[in-house]
């Protein structure tokens, strides 16, 4: 009988540690998780604040200021002007900016204020991503609207 | 000499193993969990420190030119080497080094300019 309880002995103790380890093994799966979702969320509104002030002191390929000329054609309301900027003059901004982008191409620079239905540029691809994470940061670029840059993932 | 008595030790065998595998299972757990403690605090320090030089470095706006002297307090603070490189200039990081990308704007004779800035951060 003593053999018995001292295997009993041994298996709850087992058991015990079993459990111990088990808790901890949770815990260190929770702290690595939650820090590399913090890694990316500093990194990502550090690159999104230093893009944007980055973009403040821009000029476009027509040397007038980036945030002048978008000031001017975001109160035009027309999503054809802002689409034939970006596509012209401000063609090497937003390349470069894609290219720096940590998201690449899920990069999009959003206007709120406008009333536009779609109002991210690249217009209408932001509706075809299946994206979970999103990182943003904006700016008033007028008291009626804010540019928005966001990251999708 | 007791009937089944096979010795001070024989006799505690069975339950020997078991403590013996639950203190193995249980200093695993320890041992793996201070791995990733120390891994993600090393990732951690990496990313903070990338961050604190692209302040540092970024800190009036508009740059001139990148002195990664300017940073190099915060390198020595966080125990880390550093590297920076502008847009598709050779970037001779190490494997294991960190990379993060900033967008930055750069004046040249009157004309500001946008460019890709990498920083590589490695213990």
């Amino acid at each position: 009988m003593k053999g018995q309880a001292a295997v009993m002995d041994g298996l709850i103790f087992m058991l015990i540690a079993s459990g111990a380890a088990t808790l901890l093994l949770f815990v260190s799966g929770l702290y690595a998780s939650s820090t590399n979702g913090q890694i990316a969320s500093i990194y990502n509104s550090e690159y999104l604040g230093n893009a944007l002030i980055a973009l403040h002191y821009a000029k476009d390929t027509d040397g007038n200021w980036f945030w002048n000329e978008l000031r001017t054609k975001l109160e035009t309301k027309d999503k054809g002007t802002i689409e034939a900027y970006f596509n012209s003059a401000a063609s090497q901004i937003w390349k470069n900016i894609t290219y720096s982008s940590p998201a690449g191409d899920r990069t999009f620079i959003c206007f709120d204020g406008l009333g536009l239905t779609d109002n991210c540029y690249p217009f209408g691809k932001v509706s075809l991503l299946s994206s979970t994470t999103v990182y943003t940061y904006s700016v008033k670029i007028t008291p009626e609207i804010d540019v928005i840059l966001k990251l999708y993932y | 000499m007791k009937k089944g008595f096979i010795g001070p030790i024989g006799d505690d065998l069975p339950s020997i193993i078991s403590i013996m595998l639950a203190l193995g299972i249980f200093f695993s757990a320890i041992t793996y969990t201070l791995d990733i403690y120390n891994q993600k605090k090393v990732d951690s320090d990496l990313l903070k420190g990338s961050v604190e030089i692209a302040r540092a470095i970024f800190d009036k706006g508009l740059l001139t030119t990148v002195n990664p002297a300017l940073a190099s307090y915060v390198g020595k603070s966080y125990a880390l080497n550093y590297l920076t490189c502008m847009d598709e200039s050779p970037c001779s990081c190490p494997a294991n080094s960190y990379r993060f990308s900033y967008l930055v704007a750069m004046s040249s004779s009157g004309n500001n300019e946008l460019h890709k800035l990498v920083i590589c951060t490695w213990k």
